[in-house]
């Protein structure tokens, strides 16, 4: 038996918790970097700004016959491809300067503008869409004068921030992620072993405790108060077998008792009516005790001490035995039992006189509820490392609704009422294939009537 | 006349016992605590016990071990309240012969301890069985019925063998499920009585052995009437 939600890596709370901080941190490096670019960028953007608008005042004072010259002079000092003009007639045609083309979309109000798609500035070898500060000035004599300045040092800070965020996540992230692979590890491991342990309690090993380690951390906390816990269930559960054994014990001596002294009146030369009480009292005396051992046999097999008892067994051996011991009664009925087992099954670890005992009352159902003329088929299967065991019979077979219910300790489907039984069987095949850790299913043959019961054994 | 010492501390319980046997012609010797049973059996004279595996003072199995450990082997039939499985091992390993689970029906009783008094001494294997004209090989699996051969199912002749050895005598459906099956649970289907109608079919003749069956309690291999 296996617990649900077994350990995965990327569940463990370390995980969580590095994830969260990873995802705060690039989170956090994100806002502080773009706060920084957007201010950086900001600043650059006054910077040229402000030179833009010292050189359209310096040429706004220089005369119309001037300004050719004086612009042609300022190319001596300003810096190829960062600073540029364009002179242009009031239609729109180049005169002079880097700026070939004049920009409709830049406003025309002696204002700075940042323009994202560049001017095109006719340097050669430059790209010639970078974006730009620009300045339009209408002329006196009705020429145009554009002042750029390349906005490229603003985009090479973006650039440059962008890098410094690239490296610092990754230089980060990479050593988060081996930190957290070498963190989660250890309580992963530590909550395995917890998962193990719980494992063989859940089958039936309550004596088991969960390991402590002397960290006395979160885990240990839980896993003490669970050994709290295990203690008490362990003492309970005692407490409850201790009474049933007593039980069982202190009405053992009353029924022999009553029974013998039944026997002595058997003897005693009845005439009658007074012997056909005798032994009809006789005759529930004896169903008295066939439910009685039935239920005692059920308490002794969820002790799963015996497992310790398990040895290798020939599932072939064990199938052709049942159908040997069965098949007269069957043949007696009319109706045909038939076997089919092959040869290459792997051995099974268990209990063989139990599931001997477990096949008998499933086969005594299969002739009980198959009317004659039926048929009962008992198989095994290799299924991976598996053997699925089946008694198939095209009986009257069980609801869909009563399937969960017959397995349960003394019930019996309306429909069984008139058998004569116990009552006990099918909760005493649950009983031995539970405490064998084989599974058991009921339903319906492919055939669609009857009864096929499955037992599903792993192999050791 | 065989004696049987019953160890038995329920006063009810022996004093049944000790009627049933005395019916069937035993004589009965009780002892109503361990102490008492172990001097009387050390004492001799018995060819069986029955010994309750629980005793106030003693538990049956040192009883048990304590007389095999002095070399005497006579027969002990266990009575105990503890059914399970692994107590019947170890009942049977500390020396007891046979093992019964309480609560147990007198018949069962009885039919136990008379195949325990009869046992044959250790070592007498016989090659052959014989019962009326019945003769069962041991060595060859083969049964004749005056000279003429009857085939049977290796199962049918495991049941013949067991009651021609107890010819004569009650031989009860779980004796017989123990004996030829091997297993010691009650099988609480009345398939031995199938497997005994089918062996019947075969053996039974004019002049042969008969197995009879007794009401409530099992079968009898018996000399033709």
């Amino acid at each position: 038996m296996s617990l649900p939600n077994r350990a995965e890596r990327w569940r463990s709370s370390s995980s969580r918790l590095i994830g969260l901080y990873a995802l705060f941190f690039v989170a956090w490096g994100a806002v502080f970097t773009g706060v920084l670019y957007w201010e950086i960028s900001r600043y650059l953007g006054t910077v040229a700004e402000r030179t833009l608008m010292q050189r359209a005042h310096y040429y706004q004072k220089v005369d119309d016959a001037n300004l050719a010259a004086e612009l042609a002079a300022s190319e001596a000092y300003s810096i190829p491809g960062i600073d540029a003009y364009g002179l242009f007639e009031a239609n729109g045609r180049h005169i002079a300067g880097d700026l070939l083309k004049l920009r409709s979309s830049l406003p025309d109000d002696g204002r700075v503008h940042y323009l994202e798609r560049g001017l095109s500035i006719a340097v050669p070898r430059e790209e010639q869409t970078r974006s730009s500060h620009a300045l339009l000035l209408h002329r006196n004599d009705g020429r145009i004068l554009i002042l750029a300045r390349d906005g490229g040092s603003i985009s090479a800070v973006g650039g440059i921030i962008e890098q410094a965020l690239f490296w610092g996540l990754s230089l980060t992230l990479i050593p988060g992620l081996i930190g957290w692979q070498l963190l989660r590890r250890r309580p992963l491991k530590r909550v395995q072993r917890l998962q193990n342990c719980t494992e063989r309690i859940v089958s039936g090993n309550l004596g088991e405790r969960l390991p402590l380690s002397n960290r006395r951390d979160e885990l240990d906390m839980l896993a003490d108060a669970v050994n709290v816990m295990l203690e008490h269930i362990e003492q309970l559960m005692l407490e409850v077998k201790g009474v049933c054994d007593g039980i069982a014990h202190d009405l053992r001596t009353p029924l022999t008792r009553l029974r013998a002294r039944l026997h002595q009146l058997q003897h005693l030369q009845l005439q009658g009516t007074d012997a056909q009480a005798v032994s009809l009292a006789m005759e529930e005396s004896e169903a008295i005790m066939l439910r009685f051992q039935g239920l005692l046999r059920i308490s002794e097999l969820e002790d799963t001490r015996r497992r310790s008892g398990f040895e290798c067994f020939d599932v072939h051996t064990l199938l052709h035995q049942a159908h040997e011991f069965f098949e007269p009664m069957a043949n007696e009925r009319g109706q045909t039992m038939t076997l089919q087992v092959p040869a290459d099954l792997p051995p099974l670890s268990g209990d063989m006189p139990l599931l001997f005992e477990a096949l008998v009352n499933l086969l005594d159902n299969a002739i009980k509820f198959t009317p004659p003329g039926g048929a009962i088929q008992i198989s095994a299967a290799g299924q991976g490392s598996e053997v699925l065991i089946k008694v198939c019979d095209n009986g009257r077979g069980i609801p869909a609704t009563e399937r969960d219910s017959v397995t349960r300790r003394l019930y019996r489907g309306d429909a069984s009422r008139q058998e004569p039984g116990h009552g006990l069987g099918l909760s005493l095949v649950a009983a031995i294939v539970r405490m064998h850790g084989y599974s058991l299913a009921i339903d319906v043959p492919a055939t669609g009537t009857g009864t096929c019961v499955s037992i599903r054994c792993p192999a050791p | 006349m065989s004696a049987v010492l019953v160890i038995e501390d329920d006063e009810v319980t022996a004093h049944a016992i000790m009627t049933e046997l005395q019916g069937h012609g035993l004589q009965t010797e009780w002892a109503a605590s361990g102490r008492e049973g172990l001097a009387r059996a050390i004492a001799g004279g018995h060819d069986a016990i029955t010994l309750d595996r629980m005793l106030p003072d003693f538990d049956g199995l040192t009883i048990v071990s304590t007389l095999r450990g002095l070399g005497l082997h006579t027969p002990v039939l266990m009575v105990s309240a503890l059914s399970d499985v692994d107590e019947r091992v170890r009942g049977l390993r500390s020396g007891g012969d046979d093992y019964l689970t309480k609560p147990f029906s007198m018949v069962e009783l009885v039919a136990r301890l008379e195949v325990l008094l009869r046992r044959p001494a250790a070592g007498s294997h016989d090659h052959c069985l014989t019962f009326g004209d019945l003769q069962l090989n041991l060595i060859e699996h083969t049964l004749a019925r005056g000279g003429e051969h009857i085939s049977l199912l290796p199962t049918e002749f495991k049941l013949l063998t067991y009651l021609m050895r107890n010819a004569g005598q009650l031989v009860t459906r779980t004796m017989l499920f123990q004996e030829v099956w091997g297993y010691h649970f009650d099988p609480g289907t009345n398939i031995i009585d199938v497997h005994i109608g089918r062996l019947r079919k075969k053996i039974e003749g004019r002049g042969s052995p008969a197995i009879h069956t007794v009401r409530g309690a099992g079968y009898v291999l018996a000399e033709p009437s």
